[in-house]
Formats: structure tokens, sequence, C-alpha cells
């Protein structure tokens, strides 16, 4: 595949042998999406209920500033931003690979049932363990990678095939909301509005450990996909024409499937099952760029702008109460995308 | 725990917490007041009324932002760990900021971030509810006051017990309908138990143990059939009796129910939820429940 | 044949469990009696008319509306995903419901309109949303513009749920599938709108036979798509709508009956909508039957069981097949 469309360029390691292909609209999106991204991050930093003058926010972020100022903006502030960020980007990435493997836009971590594992391990922590913190991260991230284990190893039988594994995640999924359900319809009320808000997906008194979780997951993710994304475009034709293109297809995909899954999973862990997120960064974002795949950058830097604009408008819209980030991400992403559909005049194959 | 001097600015959340506040008669220390089940007893309302409320916990910052240095809270999740998404955060983590706390002990587990299921619901008596008010009543610096409050809600108990010493006992149930054509019934870990006990009843489901809240289908509650229903309504801050009339209307209309003696003796009375938390609303609410279940005795 | 003769009867014993199973303890016996001779009052007779029979007929018509509007839904958009949720019909129907709590709306047949009403604009919305542009109501737009509303009107009711604990408190139990909520009133009233759901779907049954055969193809064989996608798609909204409201939101059977039925007749619609009409209420009767005497005293409501119950067998199928694909 060599360049033949002007806005493409090469990035050459030479050393390794590796060849980095970059669109130029893609990358001017990308970039200016990630600056919108972190101007929002300036913007929930400085802004919510207890107030500041951006000079003393300037001034707690530089040190100074009184203890409980400092308590507010670099304990409470500063790593649920930042957790946002990294959230959002690895949501907006795990819906990408998905839809793009099982050509199918309905599909996403919520769909093949990694987020209601992660909900079912996380509920069961808090009602039934009475847990939080830590112990709830834990729980939800048991619960998001057996349910990914199961799922792929179910669904593993003549080949992996996308379609199986979307019938296979349906039905896990099916089995484990039925489970959180039950948990919730047997818990004590106050610990179901603890709950709900949790399986709404929120920032709430997120912390360095949650920082931390996402912030290590990308870090081992990204190179990762930077060397396997590349495939994509050959898994994407289909299983009979991938495998006759290129030899260990079937390696691949279950690679960057459970890379898929494992991003979702940290991410739920890290936040709880942030709704609509993975299916709706890379739809917007195949919109934005007609008539390509859906770069795994690009989804990522949309992801990550919809869930921090997302938790600034929760944290503002109904002060003093403050809403779980995944109350408002359908109601901030979903105008995005239909209007992008209503005002798309063609559109090509599902993807 | 120990405070040198005692708190001034006061944050208080749930109704035990905010009633409990105001028998005190420490309402103008109050700097916020949030979650209330229903509207406070008629004597604390124009107190109330000179307090801020939310509807809804506040968030970490926004607690802070009242600069309160004390947070009295009626269930312990409100201090749960990080990510527990409704808490301002650990009692730890607000004593480093110079902020005190206490949760009353009917919820009061040894530990943060543990539920109400780590405590034996059995060991929460009238008792646990007058030594929260004298412990408090110290640390406020209000002792008379409290022990003036112990002593007219242990009057007002022992005056209902006296008069329903000898009666009948009638088995009750506190039933509340749910949507989904089922039926929630308060269990015999739950303190409205207690409340029933003292008030000369029984709780038809007194032997359910496991926890405090059950639900149960029509079915189970023909064959339980209770001498009389108590609804359970709850959670709006306006919230009175006479708003927990439709469900006394849902468990009338229910077909099914219609042989049950409470609803063919017409003795389904309109009842909160606040009513059998475990607080200074007791002695009110062995009162009304005496007076529903012994008209000729209590009035 | 065989096979379909022995799903009919299997739905038969499947009725009869669900009259006889449950936590009053009522000998077998009387039951039947109280069925053959009813009036003579007393407390089985209350329960097998006003808890049992209403239950199970709850059971028999969200069960078959919501398996055929599966079908109907998957056939119209060619999604295996596409379940009768997609067209906004159950968020719809969730928030209207919320609205209505929070309007002080009580009694739960005073749901019922608010609900249709809910899930009937939703629907609207969603198949306007998903012609515009050009192409007209493709599956892909279809299928995106439902998922979108959804978690738009999902969010909506989370927004209006947490802001007002009363509301959260009373709707977390509408939101669970429950076959106990509707009285016989409640269902003589649904009762016109399943039957002219099944009678469109039944109409509509060999067009999208042609459908899958992909657009331009239907089109040269003389399926007029237009006609065929809103027939299909008000039959959803009558047939799933009218589930809703005296069912709830139950999630996984519209969804995954239409594949079952699929495994077990091949791609033919016109077989597909008749084992529907019968593998639907069998899951959702079982899973009721299952919930009353799982966690004595206590009972399961059906939205909480059908995952449990129906998923294994779900998996199985799609596991040891050779999946039909849309």
């Amino acid at each position: 595949m060599t360049a033949t469309r002007r806005d493409t360029f090469h990035v050459r390691i030479a050393r390794h042998g590796l060849v980095f292909r970059f669109s130029r609209r893609s990358t001017v999106l990308t970039s200016v999406l990630w600056l919108c991204a972190g101007g929002v991050l300036a913007l929930s930093l400085g802004l919510g209920e207890f107030d500041l003058r951006l000079a003393d926010t300037l001034r707690v972020l530089g040190g100074g500033g009184t203890l409980i100022e400092y308590d507010v903006v670099v304990r409470d502030r500063l790593p649920r931003a930042v957790t946002a960020l990294g959230v959002g980007a690895a949501f907006g990435v795990s819906g990408a690979i998905l839809q793009r493997i099982a050509a199918n836009p309905l599909v996403s971590p919520d769909v093949i049932g990694v987020n209601a594992g992660a909900s079912f391990g996380a509920l069961f922590v808090i009602t039934v363990l009475g847990g939080a913190g830590a112990s709830l991260v834990l729980g939800a991230l048991a619960g998001a990678l057996l349910t990914g284990a199961a799922i792929v190893l179910i669904a593993l039988n003549h080949g992996l095939s996308g379609y199986r594994l979307v019938l296979v995640g349906i039905g896990i999924a099916a089995m484990l909301s039925s489970g959180t359900s039950y948990l919730l319809i047997q818990a004590d009320y106050r610990q179901v509005l603890n709950a709900a808000s949790w399986l709404t997906g929120s920032l709430a008194n997120r912390g360095t450990l949650h920082v931390a979780v996402i912030a290590g997951t990308l870090a081992v993710v990204v190179p990762v996909l930077l060397v396997l994304g590349r495939h994509l475009r050959v898994l994407e034709l289909g299983d009979d024409l991938s495998r006759a293109l290129s030899g260990g297809t079937r390696r691949i995909r279950l690679s960057l499937i459970t890379t898929a899954v494992v991003l979702a999973a940290m991410a739920t862990a890290a936040a709880g099952p942030i709704g609509f997120v993975a299916l709706v960064a890379p739809q917007i974002t195949r919109r934005l760029l007609p008539g390509r795949p859906v770069p795994l950058g690009t989804a990522a830097a949309t992801g990550a702008l919809l869930v921090i604009g997302s938790d600034l408008a929760a944290r503002l819209l109904f002060a003093p109460t403050e809403l779980p980030v995944g109350a408002v991400t359908g109601v901030i992403g979903a105008p995005v995308l239909l209007y992008l559909l209503a005002r798309a005049n063609r559109i090509g194959h599902t993807g | 725990m120990s405070v040198a001097d005692p708190p001034e600015r006061v944050y208080a959340a749930y109704q035990p917490a905010i009633e409990l506040a105001h028998a005190l008669g420490i309402t103008d220390r109050l700097v916020g007041t949030a979650f209330l089940d229903a509207k406070v007893l008629p004597e604390y309302v124009d107190q109330q009324a000179d307090v801020d409320y939310v509807p809804s916990l506040p968030s970490r910052e926004a607690l802070l932002h009242t600069e309160p240095d004390f947070v009295l809270s009626g269930f312990n999740g409100f201090f749960a760990e990080e990510s527990a998404d409704s808490s301002v955060g650990t009692r730890a983590s607000l004593r480093e900021l110079g902020v005190q706390s206490w949760i009353l002990s009917p919820l009061c587990p040894s530990e943060d971030g543990l539920t109400d299921r780590s405590i034996d619901p059995a060991e929460v008596e009238v008792e646990t509810i007058y030594r929260d008010l004298r412990d408090l009543g110290a640390l406020f610096g209000v002792e008379d006051t409290a022990a003036e409050v112990i002593g007219d809600l242990k009057e007002r108990i022992a005056a209902v017990e006296d008069k329903v010493a000898d009666a009948d006992r009638p088995s009750v149930a506190i039933v509340s309908p749910e949507a989904d054509g089922s039926y929630r019934v308060a269990s015999g870990t739950d303190f409205g138990s207690h409340i029933i006990d003292r008030a000369g009843g029984t709780n038809v489901f007194g032997d359910l143990a496991e926890k405090r809240n059950v639900e149960i289908g029509a079915e189970k509650l023909v064959e339980r059939d209770p001498d009389v229903i108590l609804t359970d309504a709850c959670c709006d801050g306006q919230l009175t009796e006479q708003d927990a009339r439709s469900e006394v209307g849902a468990i009338e209309g229910d077909p099914a129910l219609a042989g049950v003696t409470a609803v063919a003796d017409d003795a389904v009375h309109p009842f909160l939820f606040a009513n059998r938390s475990a607080g200074i609303r007791a002695a009110h609410s062995i009162e009304l429940v005496a007076s529903l279940l012994h008209p000729d005795l209590v009035d | 044949m065989v096979r379909a003769a022995s799903a009919v009867l299997l739905l038969v014993a499947t009725c009869v469990l669900s009259l006889v199973v449950g936590t009053y303890p009522a000998s077998v016996s009387s039951v039947l009696s109280a069925v053959v001779s009813p009036g003579n009052g007393g407390d089985v007779d209350a329960i097998v008319w006003h808890v049992r029979i209403p239950r199970t007929l709850t059971g028999l018509l969200a069960g078959s509306a919501l398996g055929v509007a599966g079908a109907l839904m998957q056939g119209l958009t060619r999604n295996p995903l596409a379940g009768p949720g997609i067209l906004g019909i159950n968020s719809g129907a969730s928030f209207a419901v919320v609205v209505a709590i929070g309007l002080g709306v009580t009694a739960v047949n005073g749901y019922l309109w608010f609900a249709f009403a809910g899930a009937g604009v939703a629907a609207v919305v969603v198949y306007t949303l998903g012609s515009l542009g050009g192409g007209g109501a493709t599956p892909v737009k279809l299928a995106l513009a439902g998922a979108a509303l959804t978690a738009m009107v999902g969010s909506m009711t989370t927004i209006v749920t947490l802001l007002d604990a009363a509301t959260l408190d009373e709707y977390r139990f509408w939101a669970i599938g429950s076959l106990t909520r509707a009285g016989s009133d409640a269902l003589a009233t649904v009762g016109p709108f399943l039957a002219a759901g099944s009678l469109l779907a039944v109409a509509v049954g060999g067009s999208l036979n042609l459908l899958a055969l992909g657009e331009d193809m239907a089109r040269s064989l003389g399926a007029r798509l237009v006609v065929v996608r809103v027939l299909s798609a008000v039959a959803v909204l009558l047939l799933a709508g009218a589930a809703t409201v005296i069912a709830g939101p139950v999630g996984f059977v519209g969804l995954a009956v239409p594949h079952i039925a699929r495994a077990l007749t091949g791609p033919d619609y016109r077989w597909i909508m008749p084992y529907c009409v019968v593998l639907g209420p069998i899951l959702l009767l079982l899973a009721d039957v299952v919930g009353r005497m799982l966690v004595q005293p206590e009972q399961l409501q059906v939205g909480i069981v059908t995952g449990l119950a129906g998923a294994p067998f779900f998996l199985y199928l799609v596991r040891r097949r050779k999946v039909a694909q849309l």
C-alpha cells in the first residue's frame, strides 16, 4: 500500500523497519480534538461548587493556597479530569477496534458484555462485601476481564468470527445484567443510591489509584496498537478475504479483540461503565472523516473530549447536585451523532 | 472521639441527624442539611425552614464550600472510601482538613466504608438513640437539653407501653406496594419491628431476619394475613402521612388482597419510611402506631 | 412438524405450571377446581384469578409480542443486535413512566398510557431521524438513530431519577420486567394493539425474506421497500409497546428468541414468526416460574431470571449450530 492520496504522509522508523502512515486530515482533526480536551481540562480545574478565581486556581496549582483549596483542586478536580481523559480515550479506541472488526456500528464493549461483567463485579463488592475504593476497582476489573475471557473462549469454537463473538457477548451480558438487577433489588435503598451512580459511570472521588489504573493501561496498550492497528485494514475485508491476504489473521484478530476488552475493562474499573462513549466516539469520528476507516487516534481524542466535556457539564448543570458523568454522555453525544447522521448525504458500508 | 471546643459549623445529612440537631437546639450552628426522607416533625418545621437544605447529598467540594468543622450523618455511606460515588470521602480524609465527623450509632459500623450489614440490627434499640443523644449533647456542650430530650422520649414511650400492656396484640405488616406488582415489607431486624412491638402489636414478618426489607409477592401477603397494614412512603423532604394515601389506595385496590383481614377491616393506614428509622422520631412513631392498633386505649 | 408440535405442547405445559406453582400453599386440585368454578370466594380463588391467571396471560401476550417484534426488527435492519428496543421503544416508555411518577401518577394502570405514548413518540422520532439524508431509512441509519436516541432518552431518565430519590425508589421496580403488575383490565386494554401488530407482522413476513437478500435485489423482485419498512416499524411499535406497558422493559427476550427460532427453522421469516409466538412465552413463563421458587419467601422478577434461564440455551445454540446470518 503506497501513498497515492495527497494528504497521506509516512513516518519511517528505519531501525525497526516500521512505517507509520498518517493522513493529514485525520492528524489535524486529532490535534484539534486533543486541544479542545485540554482546554476543557483547564476549565474543569477552575470551575465548580467551591468558588475559586482563576488566579487562586493557578496559585493552588503552583503549590500555594489553603489546605482545603489544595484538597479541592489538586486532590479532587485534577485526578478526576485526568481520569476522564484517559477513560474517554480508552473507550473510544476500544469501540473503534470492535466496530471495525465486527463491521457493525452497534458493536461496543457495552454490547459484548464487558461492561456488564464489570458492573456485576463492582455491585457484588458494594452490596455483598460492603467494600469501596481499591476493592471496588478490583471487583470491577475482575468482573470485566473474566467476562471478556469467557466470551472469547466460548466464541472461539470454529474460528473467531465477529458475528459469533457479538452473539455470545449478548448472551453473557444478559446473564450478568440479570445478576446485577438481582443484587440491586436485594440491596438496601441507600446502597442502591450509591450503586446507581457507580453503575451509571461516575468520576466522583477519583484519586491517584484511578489515574494510575488508566494511565498504566494506556502506556502498555498504545505501543501494542501502534504495531497491531495496521492490521485492522486487512481484517475489515471480512473473514475469507483477509485470510487469503495475510497469514496469522486469527492470532492478530484475537490480539486486537483482547486489547479492546482490556481497554474497556480498565476504563470501566476506573470510572464505571460510562455508557455510549465506545459506541458513539468511533461513529462521530467516522462521519468527521468520511470515506476512510476510523483512525484509532482520532477515536481516542473524540472519546476523551466527550467524557471530560460531559463530566464538566455533569458537575455544573444541576449544581449543587452533581450528576454521574454517565448520565450526561448520552445527552451530549447522541445529538452530535444524530446531526451528523442527518447531514450525511451518502453513507458507505457499515463500520 | 474528642473535640476540644464544641463544633460551631455543623453539616447534617439524613433525617435522623437533621432532626437530632434541631432537638438538641443547635439549629443556629447548621451550615447545611441534606437528604430528608420525609418532612421533619411538626415541632422542627420552623427550625428547618431557617437552614440551607439540598435534597441530594453534596459532593466533597460542595460540602467543603460550606466550611463545616463538623459533619453529622445518619448513615455511614456518606463517608465511604474514594470511588464510592455518593460519598464525601473518608472520615480520616476530612479530619486531615480539620473537619470532625460523627455517624449515629444505629448505622455506625466500626470502620469506614463498611455497610450497615456489618451492624447487628438486633442490637439497635431505643437505648441506642438515648446513648447518641447523651454523647452528642456532651460534644456540643448542651448536656441539659440532651437530658431533657431523653427524659421526654422515655416518658412518652413508657406512657404508651403502659396503656397497651394488657391489650390483644394484632399482627402488623409494614408494606410498600412496588411498581412491578410486588410488595416490600419490613422484616424482624428492622427498627420498625421494635416500634410495632412497643406499640402493642407483632410484626407479621418478624420471623424474616436476613435483611431489613424483603420483596414478596401478593400470595405471601395473603398467606400471612396481617390484621393491620402500615404503608411505607418515602423520600421527599415535604412528604407527610397524607402523601402515603396513594399507597393505601394501591394496597386496597389490589383484587388479590381483598380477602386479607387488614383490607377487609379497613385497617390499611398511611405511614412513612422515615417513621421506622431509629432516631428521635421513635416516640412519635410508637404513639402513632399505638393509636392505630388500639384506638380505644391510645389517642 | 414434530418440532413445531412439541414446541406447542411445551408451551401448554408451561402455562399449566405457571398456574400451579406459587408461594401460597395451594394444592394442584384446589387450583384446578378454582379455575373450573370461579367465584366461590376464598383465598385460593383470589390467588388463582387475581394473581396467577393474569400473570400467565401477561407472559403469553408479552412473550409472543416481544419475540415477533424482535424478529421484525432484525429483519428490517438486517442487524443481529437489533431487538425491539432499538426503535427507542423501551427507553421512550421508561422516560414517560419516570415523568408520570414525577407528576405524581401512582396507580400502576396510570403508567399504562404514559408508557404507550412514550414508546410511540420515540419510535416516530427514531424512524424520522433514520430516514433523513439520502437513501431513506437504511438499516445502518435506522439502527444508529435508534441507538443514539435510546442512549439520549436513557440518560434523561437517569438524570431525573438521580435528581429525585422518590422517583428512583419507585422507578427501579418499574424498570425490571415483571409479570405481576398488569391486572385483567390492563390486559384487556392492550389486547387490540397486540392483535393489530400481529396481523401486520404476518403481512410483512414474506417481504422480510426479500429484504434479507439485500435492498437492490429486494427492489428488483418487486418489494416496496418504504411500505415494508413503515409497516414493520408500526407493527414493532404496537407489539413491543404493548408488551412494555404490561410487563415493563424486558430486554433479552426480543433479542434472543428470534435467534433461537432461526437456529431451529432456518432463515425463512414466514416460519421464524410463528416459532417466535410460541418460544417467547415459553421463555418468559419458565423464567417466571423459576423466579417464584428460587428465593422463598421472596420472588424474583421475570426480567431478572430471563437472562439466567434463557442465556445458557442461547449460548449453546450460538456455539453449536452454524448461525444463520441475517
